[in-house]
């Protein structure tokens, strides 16, 4: 399948800044809704995706036509994030950024909510699996590539996932 | 496929999904209708999956949108390789072109951009957009005049907290709109006395 991003990740391999500022554009929610999920944070997630794009932006010379892009780009953002809860954890809490942008205090509402408290009681492979596929709409195929495991195993993923998640919020949730 | 009498967590998946073939639909079905444990099991697979499918997705802000995009590093020609990382080329490689354009953008308005919604875009994308022709212009890429040429760092925090952070250090360093300004002191001066503080949206210009 022709990857949409294709002439773009051309044009910006060979430099071209302006291509990739759209690529920016077009990924940059998906993005940050994955470090988001992945860190529970919106001040981390939001330094993952700038390290990601910008060592998107640096290995793009290096990406292997006929790869998809953004699965290549997910992936370098997983990696970020990584990164990014590892420095964390290390580094002083310094002072807050002042992040006043209404798209910044819904992003904190979500992700002090239910739902990403479930999502971090999960194990790192199940929460991955599932907010690929059900929060992002990855196909079976890209998590594949992006995780580097078989389809079959990305399926027993989700399904699991899936299940732990609504067990924990019945538990939290408690007698309704 | 069957696993002792249940089926496998593959089958069931793809059950929920609706990707089953009519037989093996068929199959499962009934079993299904008399396994209380599997049917349970396959409830709990939807709610968790209404759930997460409700959800809806994360927008990052215009300001750290204009962040990545003014912070992006001069790359190499196409196809050569780099021989620092990519940490270190942020480090480093904080374009002289990009930030030239923007700190004359500064100068000249007194306005960093980065307050409103809607100024920052357009100082980022018409400093991105620079680049870019400056790029594809033919012949060397000449850095702007030396006066413009600024350097950058970024930082966390407030640019108030990261202006006080740097004068306890000794360091003159000044809020100027929401960037902060400083002279006399050279970047490994200014990286040691930031310490553990992480890359974030408030820009230091060195002068």
């Amino acid at each position: 399948m022709q990857d949409p991003d294709g002439p773009l990740v051309q044009r910006a391999q060979k430099g071209d800044r302006w291509a990739f500022e759209q690529l920016v554009e077009r990924h940059q929610h998906r993005m940050f809704t994955l470090a988001a999920r992945l860190l529970g944070s919106p001040e981390d997630a939001g330094d993952a995706v700038q390290e990601a794009f910008i060592r998107a932006w640096l290995a793009l010379p290096n990406f292997r036509r006929g790869a998809r892009f953004s699965t290549w780009l997910y992936r370098i953002c997983v990696n970020a994030a990584h990164d990014q809860r590892a420095k964390a954890q290390r580094v002083e809490p310094s002072d807050e950024i002042e992040l006043t942008d209404p798209r910044d205090e819904f992003a904190r509402q979500e992700l002090s909510g239910e739902l990403q408290r479930a999502l971090d009681e999960l194990e790192e492979e199940y929460r991955l699996a599932v907010v690929l596929y059900d929060v992002l709409g990855c196909s079976y195929a890209e998590i594949a590539e992006l995780t580097e495991v078989a389809e079959g195993t990305v399926k027993s993923r989700i399904f699991r996932g899936r299940s732990r998640l609504a067990e924990i919020l019945g538990t939290s949730r408690g007698p309704r | 496929m069957v696993t002792g009498t249940h089926p496998e967590d593959v089958d069931l998946f793809d059950y929920v999904e609706g990707d089953l073939a009519a037989a093996r639909l068929e199959q499962l079905e009934a079993h299904l209708a008399s396994c209380a444990q599997c049917a349970e099991h396959v409830a709990m697979v939807r709610a968790g999956r209404d759930v997460l499918q409700e959800s809806q997705l994360l927008e990052l802000s215009p300001q750290r949108r204009e962040a990545i995009l003014a912070s992006l590093p001069e790359r190499h020609a196409p196809g050569r390789r780099f021989s620092v990382s990519p940490k270190r080329a942020l480090a480093v490689l904080v374009p002289v072109a990009a930030v030239g354009a923007v700190v004359a953008a500064i100068v000249t308005t007194g306005d960093f951009g980065m307050t409103g919604s809607g100024g920052g875009g357009v100082t980022a994308r018409a400093e991105a957009a620079a680049t870019s022709r400056e790029a594809t212009g033919g012949g060397a890429a000449s850095a702007p005049t030396t006066k413009q040429a600024y350097d950058t760092l970024l930082t966390s925090g407030s640019a108030e907290a990261v202006a006080r952070d740097l004068r306890a250090k000794g360091i003159k360093a000044k809020v100027v709109g929401d960037y902060v300004e400083v002279r006399g002191a050279t970047r490994g001066e200014v990286e040691q006395a930031l310490g553990k503080r992480r890359t974030g949206l408030v820009r230091i210009v060195f002068k």
